[in-house]
């Protein structure tokens, strides 16, 4: 009999999304088993999700005293699931039937730390978002998705080890998500998943990416609506900054990752890409969090050069 | 905080009232602790138009952008399109909290909506009548006072006027009007009758008129538009509210704010005549303008009796205007002194006793007379405009009708004739407001439209939790480029120095040499940059080179149209009637074209068939003259058939007379003859069936064909044969019809290229042509065989 799972969905008043995406999801827990749960955390700060949920019996809705942003209330909800596999996901999130047994699936291997299933935006067949990797390139971190650049990419058909399970839908393990959590350092948004996964390839785990199981991401900017597309940018490349100086580890990386910094702020300088330094001196200014936050972190079982190469499908 | 000033000139480039001020104020700002960045265009051949070169200045930086481009019309004098992307790059990169419009001359009206689109608020202190004026000084280029307010077809009417006086020769290459001595009596009268909109008196168009109205309106339109996207707009003088309201302008909108002067080092000079009995020095000091005055005070200077020095200090863009200065001081037996430095002046002081201020247009708040007040000298000025405001009669100074010689000749005797007045009037002058007071001022000002928050983003629906990030990212958005640098290299330094245990000790400046070593994107932009550079130099000089030829080409064609305009009415009725001459003969060619093209068409044919006919003609020719051929030896064999039937039929009659005993044998031999002559008809007829066959098919093959028939007899054999001679005369005479057609083909020809020759020895049928279908045509004739075409 397969595990039963608790999705969770933090959310803002975007009751809209549920009305067009809920049903599909509700319909495919209950052909699974019906033992699988929904948990809804009512982010607003105002409780109002309850009432316009309350059509579905089966949701239930963990209400956040007040706004929290997308990490306390991912927490909030995992830490109310019953079971012990969390789907996490967000609420612009169109499943198609039969995608969550493949997951369930991959997760039964220990040393699987979380899985994605094929994410596909807007429901294109060949733009994956979930088809995800990390690369250094002249000392800068950088995130590589092949499969959103418009070419064909059949190896994201086979199941295969990716750097990160995108957090707006990804099956993880309650007790290593309570263990490691989102780090507060990406507050309010982006890269805490990325970080969440480094974790667990950090602690020799792997990270997997299902092509079996398939969902649609119907993306409606639920962040990019409320706030300026500008400061969406900017939170982007500022969390990129603040996860490599909290994990950059080799010293001929550090080098050559300060060397392309200071050859940026140059560059943006001398160029009057503002833009650009608004975004270094916006990441700097969280420096020593970022530093306190590689402090804590624990024993590496791999470094960051050989995480790159694991997390990356064979050529 | 960090304040922008923008202003059409700055010292030392131009040192006039507006810039001398602006210079004073940013000095005192930046004493004050704010950070002043000064937007400024300027001339500069050595530099690429829109180069943009920053310079510190001692608490301040100088923003000089670079336009060599003089307007050439009233709409390039109020639109500067070229300086908005500078200036925005200038704003995206300095981030001003406010910016101060201290002019729009020489700018253009869309600096100000680009500070406001990003959020800024803009200020604007009105110095003068610009934003109702479009000459500024409310004078007509008769140096008349102008008395109407929003009226473009007044406007207009200037605008005619000044392009009128451009057209006069030794006017000067700048000049605010004219005075009546400067111009021809013919060309005074012209510019009153423009002034006076009696255009039609001589012979100036209406419709050009109406044309400048519409412009101006429209130009109007987008002036008032720009001033009231001012947050703030300030005016130094009651006098010029009481304008910019009669001109369109909220008169809540405007603050009275006299401006402050940085006039320290002038405090202190000796009082001015201590001695009563020694001449009075009179000095003007400013701009040599028409609308200054000048004139006048040298022509009142000359009806004193004497017991007075007057000095003539400044320079003067207007040079015509400057030399007539110069020259009427000797007349007059003034001290012409020339241009000035600031830092001169104090001197210049000390030596003055009394400053004249003779402007004959509204003056707004001359900071001459505020110089003079700091150096304790009394201004004697017109009773006219903000002047008013300024000096009080017979408490710091005097005042005089404006333009009345008589009357500032009155004002400049009192002073010599009345032993006390001047001391008494320097005991009257009330302290100046400093340039200290005056940044205080603008900074309780700046910072009132910050706390107004105008244009700061709206917050919208925010999420709690994004607030305090996204006001972090806000505040990061709105730091200059130079300080956000600086913050983030401070930052990547402590980045280095906590990686420093790791990494182990290494120089900022060594790891940027590492890294501008695996290549720098500002690099390669710099050599794409240069390359462009040079490229669009070589193409400047082809394009420099293009447009000599060009003009070179326009002067010839300019020199053609002014003979031909300076010809007679004749002449201009032979270039009508050439023209229409032109018109028919493109039509007659457009036609004789179509007509050749038709004929050539049917020639091709008409070729084409006789080719054929000839080549049938030649085929039957051969077979008719071999069937001849046969049909001469049947004929032979037939005559010798004859023959011998005759010799037999003779020889059968003698028989017969000879006896009963030969019949037999003669009728045996007839009957051999007839045989004979039987079987040479069959084979005539055999023969002439295919030729009678084939001329039906060629000159009548809808008609009946009769052949002979079998059997048929030498007669009618012989009617055959006629026949076929008739066919071939047929063709003979389809051949002559078809050699004078080709005869005509030739002929138009020989029109066409005789035609050809005439329009290529011809300037101007060829320049009247050109444009024209009949030109293209022509160039197609006379292109090589297999282009015209193209």
């Amino acid at each position: 009999m397969t595990r039963p799972v608790s999705v969770v969905m933090p959310s803002l008043d975007d009751l809209d999304l549920f009305e067009r995406h809920l049903p599909a999801l509700l319909e495919e827990l209950e052909r699974r088993s019906g033992r699988d749960e929904v948990v809804v955390v009512d982010d607003t700060g105002r409780n109002v999700l309850a009432a316009g949920l309350a059509r579905w019996p089966g949701v239930r809705v963990v209400a956040m005293p007040k706004n929290a942003g997308f990490a306390r209330a991912m927490t909030a909800g995992i830490e109310a699931a019953r079971h012990e596999l969390v789907f996490a996901m967000n609420p612009d999130v169109h499943v198609r039937r039969g995608f969550l047994d493949p997951l369930v699936a991959c997760l039964s291997e220990d040393d699987v730390w979380a899985v994605v299933p094929r994410i596909l935006l807007g429901g294109r067949e060949n733009e994956i978002e979930s088809w995800a990797f990390l690369r250094e390139r002249n000392g800068l971190i950088e995130l590589d998705q092949p499969a959103l650049r418009g070419g064909p990419e059949v190896r994201a058909l086979r199941l295969a080890p990716v750097a990160f399970a995108v957090g707006g839908a990804c099956l993880y393990r309650k007790a290593d998500f309570l263990a490691t959590g989102f780090d507060p350092l990406y507050e309010p948004f982006y890269w805490e998943d990325i970080d969440f996964s480094w974790a667990g390839w950090r602690a020799g785990k792997r990270v997997l990416y299902q092509p079996a199981s398939v969902v649609e991401h119907q993306h409606r900017g639920t962040i990019g609506r409320r706030v300026p597309k500008d400061f969406v940018r900017a939170m982007v490349e500022r969390n990129r900054l603040l996860f490599s100086w909290k994990h950059i580890d080799s010293p001929e990386l550090q080098r050559r990752h300060l060397a392309a910094l200071y050859r940026w702020a140059l560059d943006t300088y001398l160029e009057d890409r503002r833009e650009d330094l608004v975004w270094l001196a916006f990441a700097l200014d969280e420096l020593q969090r970022a530093l306190a936050s590689r402090a804590k972190l624990p024993p590496a079982a791999r470094d960051v050069t050989e995480i790159l190469r694991l997390s990356r499908p064979a050529e | 905080m960090r304040i922008c000033q923008v202003v059409h000139g700055f010292p030392p480039v131009e040192r006039t009232g507006v810039e001398n001020y602006t210079l004073g104020l940013c000095r005192a700002l930046a004493r004050a602790g704010h950070r002043v960045e000064v937007f400024v265009p300027r001339r500069d051949p050595q530099l690429a138009d829109l180069a943009l070169r920053r310079e510190e200045h001692g608490g301040f930086a100088v923003n000089w952008i670079t336009n060599n481009h003089a307007p050439e019309s009233p709409r390039e004098a109020l639109l500067v399109p070229e300086l908005e992307g500078p200036f925005a790059a200038f704003l995206e990169r300095e981030r001003p909290e406010v910016v101060h419009f201290q002019h729009l001359i020489k700018l253009g009206l869309g600096l100000v909506g680009l500070a406001r689109a990003r959020g800024i608020p803009a200020v604007y202190t009105a110095h003068d009548y610009y934003p109702i004026c479009h000459r500024y000084t409310l004078l007509r280029p008769d140096l008349t006072r102008c008395d109407v307010r929003g009226d473009s077809r007044a406007c207009a009417r200037c605008d005619m006027a000044v392009a009128h006086l451009n057209a006069q020769a030794g006017l000067g290459d700048y000049h605010a009007g004219a005075l009546r001595e400067q111009l021809a009596p013919e060309a005074w009268s012209t510019l009153e009758a423009l002034l006076a909109d009696r255009l039609e008196e001589h012979g100036l168009e209406r419709a050009a008129f109406d044309a400048a109205s519409e412009q101006r309106a429209e130009l109007d339109r987008q002036r008032q538009e720009a001033y009231r996207a001012f947050d703030l707009v300030l005016a130094p003088s009651r006098f010029l509210i009481e304008e910019l309201v009669r001109g369109g302008f909220e008169r809540a909108r405007v603050e009275h704010a006299p401006t402050g002067f940085a006039n320290e080092d002038l405090a202190g000079l000796p009082p001015p005549r201590p001695d009563p009995k020694r001449a009075v020095r009179f000095a003007f000091l400013g701009g040599l303008a028409k609308h200054k005055g000048v004139h006048l005070l040298l022509d009142a200077f000359a009806r004193l009796p004497g017991g007075a020095e007057l000095a003539i200090w400044g320079g003067s863009s207007d040079r015509a205007y400057g030399e007539l200065v110069r020259r009427r001081c000797g007349e007059v037996g003034a001290q012409w002194r020339g241009p000035y430095e600031r830092a001169d002046l104090a001197r210049i002081l000390g030596h003055v006793d009394v400053v004249v201020v003779p402007s004959i247009w509204v003056e707004n708040y001359p900071l001459v007379i505020h110089e003079a007040f700091s150096a304790g000298r009394p201004v004697l000025t017109s009773r006219l405009g903000a002047m008013v405001e300024c000096v009080q009669d017979g408490v710091d100074g005097l005042l005089f009708a404006p333009n009345d010689v008589e009357d500032l000749a009155r004002v400049l005797r009192r002073c010599v004739d009345e032993p006390g007045l001047v001391a008494a009037l320097a005991r009257g002058i009330r302290p100046v407001k400093s340039m200290e007071a005056e940044a205080r001022e603008l900074i309780e000002r700046y910072e009132r439209l910050q706390r107004s928050g105008t244009g700061a983003r709206a917050p919208g629906e925010l999420p709690e939790s994004l607030k305090a990030t996204l006001a972090r990212f806000e505040e990061h958005s709105t730091l200059p480029s130079r300080e956000l640098f600086g913050r983030v290299l401070a930052g990547l330094d402590d980045l280095r120095e906590a990686w420093s245990a790791e990494l182990g000790p290494v120089e900022a400046v060594e790891l940027l040499a590492s890294g501008l070593g695996e290549g720098s994107e500002a690099q390669d932009r710099l050599r794409e940059a240069r390359n462009e550079i040079a490229w669009l130099r070589t193409k400047q000089e082809e394009l420099d080179e293009g447009r000599e030829e060009l003009m070179t080409l326009f002067e010839d064609l300019d020199r053609l149209l002014q003979d031909t305009r300076a010809g007679s009415r004749r002449q201009a009725e032979h270039l009508e009637s050439a023209g229409t001459y032109v018109r028919q003969k493109e039509d007659e060619v457009v036609q004789a074209h179509a007509r050749i093209r038709e004929l050539e068409s049917v020639i091709a044919q008409k070729n084409e068939h006789i080719g054929t006919v000839e080549g049938s003609l030649q085929d039957a020719g051969r077979y008719i003259r071999h069937k001849e051929q046969e049909y001469r030896d049947v004929e032979g064999e037939l005559r010798r058939a004859a023959d011998f039937a005759r010799t037999k039929e003779e020889e059968l009659r003698l028989a017969r007379e000879q006896g009963q005993t030969s019949d037999g044998r003669t009728r045996s031999v007839a009957d051999v003859a007839r045989l004979t002559v039987e079987t040479q008809a069959r084979i005539l007829n055999r023969t002439l069936q295919p030729i009678l066959l084939r001329m039906h098919e060629l000159l009548d093959p809808a008609g009946q064909l009769r052949l002979p028939a079998d059997g048929a007899t030498f007669a009618e054999l012989l009617r055959a044969v006629r026949q076929v001679d008739e066919g071939l005369g047929a063709l003979a005479k389809e051949l002559v019809w078809l050699r004078p057609m080709r005869a005509e083909l030739d002929w138009r020809r020989e029109r066409m290229t005789k035609f050809l020759a005439t329009y290529e020895r011809s300037t101007l049928l060829r320049l009247l042509a050109a444009p024209t279908s009949i030109g293209r045509k022509l160039r197609e004739w006379n292109a090589p065989p297999g282009e015209e075409r193209r």
